[in-house]
């Protein structure tokens, strides 16, 4: 009577079956002793918004981000609640177990109750944490514990997109309202019992999430590079982080072989609009040994895109991002256990034609703001699946390493030096073979 | 739902002239001003604040209050004239949004509140309200009694997924250039329960005040925009529940507070309902002791179900086999639904007392009860339109039991008259 009853599943342990992936000690990413902390005014969406990347990437940033009508309207959602991100901490300790091991449980469930799709909790290491904030004052790390909630961004819309179209920021912009409602609410839930606790989102964060998606055990870092890839979602997914001092047992990274997928799948980077992932093999960037994409025409590319809001055509184009039937499962557990299969199971992703867009998901308006009227857009990038190979040379590839970064207080535009970035990727330590 | 039969009526008569209402005439807003006796208006404040997690998502609520009302664009984007393809689109936003179900229609004027909580007069503005709905989640419902200390936390997170989805689509609306108004619990000012009727997504149960939707049963929350964006709209549904409800009590039985009718539906404001004793209803969520508020008729309704293949074909049987219903009401008991779940019991009971958080000395613990003793004279009280206080009465405006009781026996025998005298003509 009770044929695939979930009733005997404890709900900390969520939807998906994370506790069979193989746990490991430290991430399948190198990561050294010496990673420099950077203050926001390097991300590359400020380094747009105050001109670095030009004039006109500039003026789309801080003017046309929220181009669509749809973007204006989770945006606005998501900035109320910016005050509840931080708040008072109760004075007294509440008389809540202490185990850690139950406490982790507790705030698992309790995210997964509020549909997070997957939780992670992690310690927060110091260069996790932005150096400066974008007063330019010093950020001094302040509490010890990070729980890492992942959204779905969804797979039947992405279904019917080409990851560069008008419904891309959309998507993102979805999964961080969500993501920032559940984050706010558990760190106003741990205030209560007594315990610092901040929520880290989109529209305010003092930490990177990549790095703690890492080591919470939510995925390995691909050859997107700054994207931290989910045995089960895939890319598909954004993080929201809680950085608290209530103690919690902590996660441990996971190893579904995902460097060595990654190595011989490349999708991702033939499919990408802007040529910013590379082909190559792994270098390394401050401190990790990662493959790196070059993020000044990534940024450039979202920023400014005419034919769509923003971009995800990598994480739409990536093989994991799968609808995760029966055959997508059995396909993932080749993936993971049968190392020989790799190569043929991306191959297998194009006879198949998994990235073509199933046009009866298409369920959005393509309207774009111009000068403030709505209007219905003019182009839109209707892109499917690109079967032929076309591996790029690695010297159109740059890096802009922490000492080509701005300082922390600039409000001039700090122009990046696109030469001096190539010339740096050629010099950049490359892993021994 | 597509496959449910459609239908031009609710299946709950509802007259011509049904009365709007006032805010003030709402049973919390009642508590709150002292209607309901000296410990409801004490307790009524704390009622979600006293659990520290229902509290947390309240604020994250109360942030949105700014994003319910809003200008629209002085220019309407250009949109399909097809207001198929309008409805269509609107709804595929609300489920990519996380909604769990949702339909369209047309806002009658009694659904909205006549005045607000300060007296003044509400002026029915829109045509059309997109409704949808949110389920409160069947896995922890799954472990709890339904009025412990996880029941209105069980609210506020549908209420915070109804007011997220809610506030957006409206804003996104307002952008078009059309008017559009969120309805959440915490600013509304239209009633629901006629528009979750209308937009075809329940048909009103024996609880009374609760629509149930075949597929997720009680265990919802809902949240509106009215807009005034022509759309194409939805027509109620008939899934047999008028016939089911009238042969299972098992609410009914359930009852902490015994508030829910064990006999036939009254007329009540126009509507011909099965109609709970709403002030015992709201004095017990409001005063619990031994939990926060109280749902446990959602909890025990025997469509409160995981949605496994074998539930489903039980309601497949509850529809199409009309003399299968009680005994499918009865199978729920066999079968021991209903009991507590202790494996899903992830949440702590906590309490906030005078500030400080603890640990509440009681819980209700309550499971399944298989042997109702015959239901005595129920007293059950009934506050129609010409009962409750003025719209902008702030001192307390005692409910009078003695009087409601008196008012639900006149309703009972009209109705036992109406229906005997309908007999005879019939004959």
């Amino acid at each position: 009577m009770r044929w695939f009853s979930q009733r005997k599943r404890p709900m900390h342990m969520g939807k998906y079956p994370m506790h069979k992936i193989k746990r490991v000690d430290q991430p399948t990413t190198f990561i050294s002793d010496d990673v420099k902390r950077v203050p926001k005014r390097a991300n590359m969406f400020t380094r747009a918004a105050k001109g670095d990347l030009g004039k006109k990437a500039q003026f789309e940033r801080t003017h046309r981000f929220a181009k669509t009508p749809l973007s204006a309207a989770l945006r606005s959602m998501s900035t109320t609640h910016d005050d509840t991100h931080d708040g008072p901490v109760a004075p007294d300790i509440a008389p809540i177990i202490t185990d850690p091991k139950e406490v982790a449980e507790h705030i698992k469930s309790m995210c997964m109750f509020l549909d997070a799709d997957m939780v992670g909790v992690c310690e927060v290491p110091d260069y996790a944490w932005y150096s400066h904030d974008n007063d330019g004052m010093p950020i001094e790390p302040y509490h010890k514990y990070a729980i890492v909630i992942v959204t779905d961004q969804g797979f039947e819309t992405l279904d019917a997109a080409s990851g560069d179209d008008w419904i891309s920021n959309v998507q993102s912009q979805r999964a961080y309202l969500m993501g920032s409602t559940i984050a706010c609410t558990v760190a106003d839930y741990i205030r209560q019992l007594g315990y610092p606790a901040r929520a880290q989102t989109a529209t305010k964060s003092d930490v990177l999430h990549l790095p703690l998606t890492l080591l919470s055990g939510m995925g390995e870092l691909s050859r997107i590079g700054e994207l931290v890839l989910n045995p089960f979602l895939g890319p598909r997914f954004k993080t929201h982080v809680v950085t608290t001092d209530l103690p919690m047992q902590i996660d441990k990274p996971i190893d579904f072989g995902l460097q060595d997928f990654c190595n011989k799948c490349m999708k991702c980077a033939n499919e990408c609009p802007c040529n910013a992932i590379s082909f190559g093999d792994k270098i390394m960037f401050n401190g990790y040994e990662m493959w790196k994409p070059d993020t000044e025409k990534c940024t450039l590319y979202r920023v400014t895109n005419q034919k769509g809001a923003s971009c995800g055509r990598c994480m739409k184009m990536c093989p994991f991002n799968k609808e995760g039937l029966l055959t997508h499962r059995f396909a993932l557990w080749l993936a993971i256990k049968v190392p020989p299969l790799r190569g043929l199971l991306a191959r297998m992703d194009d006879w198949f034609e998994y990235g073509k867009r199933t046009v009866a998901n298409k369920w959005w308006w393509n309207h774009e703001n111009i000068d403030g009227q709505y209007v219905i857009a003019q182009g839109e990038n209707e892109r499917d699946l690109k079967k032929e190979f076309t591996p790029r040379s690695e010297d159109r590839y740059a890096v802009f390493p922490p000492d080509t970064m701005p300082p922390p207080v600039h409000d001039e535009p700090f122009p990046i030096d696109r030469l001096a970035g190539v010339k740096r990727r050629a010099e950049a330590e490359k892993p021994p073979k | 739902m597509e496959k449910l039969k459609r239908v031009p009526k609710t299946t709950t008569f509802i007259s011509d002239n049904v009365p709007r209402v006032p805010k003030r005439a709402n049973f919390f807003n009642r508590a709150a001003l002292g209607d309901l006796g000296a410990k409801a208006k004490r307790e009524r404040p704390r009622f979600v604040g006293k659990l520290p997690f229902a509290r947390s998502m309240g604020k994250v609520c109360q942030a949105h209050i700014p994003r319910h009302k809003g200008e629209p664009l002085e220019t309407q984007a250009p949109l399909p004239d097809d207001l198929t393809e309008r409805a269509e689109h609107f709804k595929a936003l609300t489920y990519f949004l996380n909604a769990d179900m949702v339909g369209i229609c047309e806002v009658p004027e009694y659904a909205w509140y006549s005045h607000d909580t300060n007296g003044e007069e509400i002026e029915p503005r829109h045509k059309y309200a997109i409704v949808l709905l949110v389920d409160q989640g069947f896995e922890t419902l799954d472990a709890a009694s339904g009025d412990d200390w996880i029941s209105n936390a069980q609210s506020f997170r549908a209420y915070m997924w109804g007011s997220n989805i809610a506030c957006t689509v409206a804003e996104y609306i307002r952008q078009l250039g059309y008017e559009a108004q969120a309805h959440t619990n915490l600013e509304s000012d239209v009633l629901h329960n006629p528009l979750v009727m209308l937009a075809g997504l329940g048909e009103l149960s024996r609880i009374g005040e609760v629509v149930l939707n075949p597929f997720i049963g009680p265990r919802f929350k809902s949240s509106v925009i009215t807009t005034n964006l022509p759309l194409a709209t939805d027509q109620p549904i008939d899934f047999g529940l008028q016939d089911f409800c009238s042969k299972c009590m098992k609410c009914a039985v359930e009852c902490p507070c015994n508030a829910i009718p064990f006999g036939d539906k009254v007329m009540f404001n126009g509507y011909e309902m099965w109609k709970p004793d709403v002030a015992k209803c709201t004095a017990y969520r409001v005063t619990n002791s031994k939990g926060g508020g109280c749902g446990r008729c959602l909890k025990m309704c025997p469509f409160n179900k995981e949605g496994l293949i074998s539930h489903r074909a039980a309601l497949w049987a509850a529809i199409k086999l009309p003399f299968m219903r009680r005994f499918l009401a009865k199978l729920d008991d066999w079968l021991d639904y209903g009991k507590r779940n202790p494996v899903k019991k992830w949440w702590w009971d906590l309490e906030i007392v005078d500030r400080k958080v603890t640990v509440p000395e009681n819980v209700n613990q309550r499971d399944l009860n298989k042997n109702p003793e015959e239901p005595a004279a129920q007293r059950l009280g009934l506050y129609p339109r010409d009962t409750i206080p003025e719209p902008d009465r702030k001192e307390a405006a005692l409910v009078d039991r003695k009087e409601g009781m008196k008012r639900y026996e006149q309703a009972r025998q009209e109705n036992a008259d109406r229906i005997a005298a309908e007999k005879e003509a019939a004959k």
